[in-house]
């Protein structure tokens, strides 16, 4: 509805469109905020040949709208006179953006990549295997400056962050220290298609690399925190429409291959997958989705792992890659389950504990018992911790242009990691100088000026005013019998007259 | 829904007309607003019979009104420094003063009415009057009204602020005509001293009408049309009491002549 409106608009010559966004994007719920993702996504995908401002609802903007939309509402029905009347004393709104100047490229563009690591025990660090956590930071949507991606990737960002103070504690006890190593990244640029991944694949560091390479499984997190409404790419939504309200809905893993059976990938999805029923909502779905060369964007994160051929997988709470919400700034606290995002990344720091503390081939009664031993010293997650991060998260606005080196959310976030984790390192990332993979422009952010302006028919009016009242300032002049004013009998006069 | 259609379009006029172009008020509304402003000038000028006198008399007077302003400023500087701090009751004082100040512009008008219309003995007393009005006027329109209108003229915003100056400005060319008419009797030999009192008191009270606008703005705050009437109403008033005088005493003269 909201594409044929604009394009209405652009037929009938408008110069160009403001879209008042709600100040609190918290006050748009369910299918409301739906539309907006639609029609945020419609902007973004067409071609719109007039400008498109965004701005935030404000005082003074409100009122400019709503005497605009008043004054719209008694055009449509209204007599001549009363039209003639608003023309006298309404006003119109002239809006002039300080500067026109096209967005301009960002010279130095970069993304910023963190990683960090907790090594394993007894052993040979690069000898032990991996396991990977990964989450993208940055975010998208229609205003750069607005796009504070809760869930995506907020979400995934927090629960990495939790996971790794989780584990830190674990691996601080030599005796309790697993035999692999967690490695966890925040890679940068996971929306300019996952471009910090890439880098970090092709990274020459070669600690990184054996790292990296003697991965047993990658775990991939995006978006874990969407309440609901995520039924419908279910491929049994029909039948489940009625039940579809009950259930919290349980996280989706993506897959690019189905792990084999028997082998290390089954094993640990298999884990999560008992702990994600036992500790959250449900078992995990699987959605395997082959990656299409073609495309010019990968769908989610792991593919780029999966491209070389590593064990990968994302787990999100949406199960399709084209849901809107991980691409739109329509997106805040209010829509997000906290809670359930604690408890899935308990789940996850529970399987991936029993991964790494190999409990996969105990599985009678037996051990099971000496798993929830092993398990009662697994610290809890911090729900607050969580949230923490969630809120510092959203209420900054992480773009990928904005997210510089020195940028003060990078910079917490590399203590963060800092805080729990091993030689955690800082990786800038640059793309290619003669083929860059992508292309930062400066947001461009300007002034509105809004000046109430009188129509050229009000000024017509005033220019026949003006005439006629210098014509009764002529014929005064001209014409008005001055002297006869002294002829009035006045005492005074005759006075003077004697002196 | 709703909320979607209330966001939704907020239409930008494409060029409304000249003023995108020109990035100010409309250039017809300038011309309206000069033309309310000076026009009255023109027209007293052009049809009240003073353009048979050699306008350097129009002129000298001009000159009389930017010396008279250079004497007072000086005074105002050097006599009643600006304080930094500006509370209301500086205002207060501040309004007072630029009025008694302003009792010099009667000195400078007397100055131009006798001094140098002296050689014009022999002409007709309204022109000796009007030319005198017209010379300190003008200068004093254009520099007080025309200049901030062409500044004001660079903003975008309609504003009624202009319209008003130029209505201000025809209220203003009362003002001063009274006060020339006024001065012109009191420099006459011939005028009767009982109606000095009455004289003064008209003076006076076209001078200090800015203070009692200021006093009557600030206990009421009345809108600007509201305070532009009250002015309107002084202003014809004195004027018409102006006249009376004006009359009565140029006929008995003629007579006695």
């Amino acid at each position: 509805m909201q594409m044929e409106v604009l394009r209405d608009l652009v037929d009938r010559g408008a110069g160009s469109l403001l879209l008042l966004l709600p100040q609190n994007f918290s006050d748009i719920h369910g299918e409301l905020a739906q539309q907006w993702r639609e029609l945020e996504r419609s902007i973004l995908s067409q071609k719109i040949p007039i400008p498109v401002y965004l701005s935030l609802e404000e005082e003074t903007l409100g009122v400019i709208h709503d005497s605009l939309a008043s004054s719209a509402a008694r055009e449509k029905h209204s007599t001549v006179t009363a039209s003639l009347w608003h023309i006298l004393t309404g006003y119109g709104y002239q809006m002039i953006s300080e500067d026109q100047k096209e967005a301009e490229v960002v010279k130095d563009s970069h993304v910023v990549t963190l990683v960090g690591k907790l090594a394993g025990g007894l052993g040979v660090q690069q000898r032990l295997p991996t396991v990977m956590v990964v989450a993208h930071y940055d975010a998208f949507g229609a205003a750069p400056s607005l796009s504070s991606g809760v869930d995506s990737n907020a979400s995934g960002v927090a629960a990495l962050l939790g996971l790794a103070r989780l584990f830190s504690r674990l691996y601080r006890d030599v005796k309790q220290k697993p035999r692999s190593n967690l490695l966890f990244v925040l890679s940068g640029g996971g929306k300019l298609n996952y471009f910090g991944t890439k880098s970090l694949l092709e990274e020459d560091n070669d600690d990184l690399d054996s790292l990296i390479h003697s991965s047993d499984y990658i775990i991939c997190l995006d978006s874990l925190a969407a309440t609901a409404a995520s039924q419908s790419c279910d491929q049994s939504h029909d039948e489940s429409h009625d039940q579809s309200h009950d259930p919290p809905h349980s996280l989706t893993v993506h897959v690019s291959k189905p792990p084999k059976e028997g082998s290390k990938a089954a094993v640990m999805l298999d884990l999560l997958n008992r702990s994600f029923s036992q500790l959250s909502s449900g078992p995990l779905r699987m959605v395997h989705k082959k990656i299409r060369l073609s495309d010019d964007l990968l769908s989610w994160e792991h593919e780029r792992f999966s491209l070389k051929r590593l064990p990968a997988a994302t787990i999100s709470a949406l199960c399709h890659h084209g849901d809107p919400r991980r691409q739109s700034m329509f997106v805040n606290s209010d829509h997000i389950d906290v809670e359930g995002l604690t408890q899935n990344v308990a789940a996850l720091a529970d399987g991936l504990a029993r991964y790494l503390y190999n409990l996969s081939s105990l599985l009678g009664t037996e051990g099971e018992r000496e798993g929830g031993e092993r398990m009662a010293t697994l610290p809890t997650v911090s729900s607050e911790y969580v949230s923490a991060w969630l809120d510092y998260l959203a209420s900054h606005s992480r773009s990928p242009q904005l997210l510089t080196e020195d940028h003060p959310l990078v910079t917490g976030l590399y203590q963060a990691m800092s805080q729990s984790l091993q030689d955690v390192t800082k990786l800038v990332q640059r793309p290619e100088k003669s083929d860059p993979e992508f292309v930062l422009y400066h947001i461009p952010q300007t002034t509105l000026h809004a000046h109430k302006v009188k129509s050229p028919i009000f000024d017509l009016f005033v220019a026949v005013g003006v005439a006629l009242y210098l014509c009764l300032w002529y014929s005064l002049i001209e014409f008005f019998p001055w002297s006869a004013v002294g002829f009035i009998p006045l005492p005074l006069k005759v006075k003077s007259s004697k002196s | 829904m709703r909320q979607i259609i209330r966001a939704g379009v907020l239409r930008m006029r494409k060029s409304l007309t000249l003023a995108a172009e020109l990035g100010s008020m409309t250039l017809f509304h300038f011309a309206n607003c000069l033309a309310l402003t000076v026009a009255p000038y023109f027209i007293l000028y052009r049809f009240s019979g003073l353009n048979e006198v050699p306008w350097s008399k129009c002129v000298k007077s001009a000159v009389g009104y930017v010396a008279t302003q250079l004497v007072k400023m000086l005074l105002l500087a050097t006599a009643f420094p600006v304080s930094a701090v500006q509370t209301e009751r500086d205002d207060l004082i501040r309004v007072a003063l630029t009025c008694t100040v302003d009792v010099i512009d009667l000195l400078g008008i007397y100055v131009c009415l006798t001094k140098f219309s002296a050689r014009y003995e022999n002409s007709a007393v309204k022109t000796k009057v009007l030319s005198t009005v017209v010379g300190w006027g003008v200068t004093e329109v254009v520099a007080t009204r025309v200049v901030p209108l062409w500044v004001e003229a660079r903003g975008v915003e309609f504003s009624w602020n202009s319209l008003f100056t130029g209505l201000d400005a025809n209220i203003s060319l009362v003002y001063l005509a009274s006060t020339v008419a006024l001065l012109w009797m009191w420099s006459r030999p011939d005028f009767n001293q009982t109606l000095l009192p009455l004289l003064l008191s008209l003076l006076l009270s076209l001078c200090y009408s800015p203070l009692f606008l200021y006093l009557l703005s600030f206990s009421f705050s009345p809108t600007p049309s509201l305070l532009l009437l009250t002015r309107l109403g002084v202003g014809l008033v004195t004027g018409f009491l102006s006249l009376l005088l004006f009359h009565g005493m140029s006929n008995g003269k003629t007579k006695v002549q």
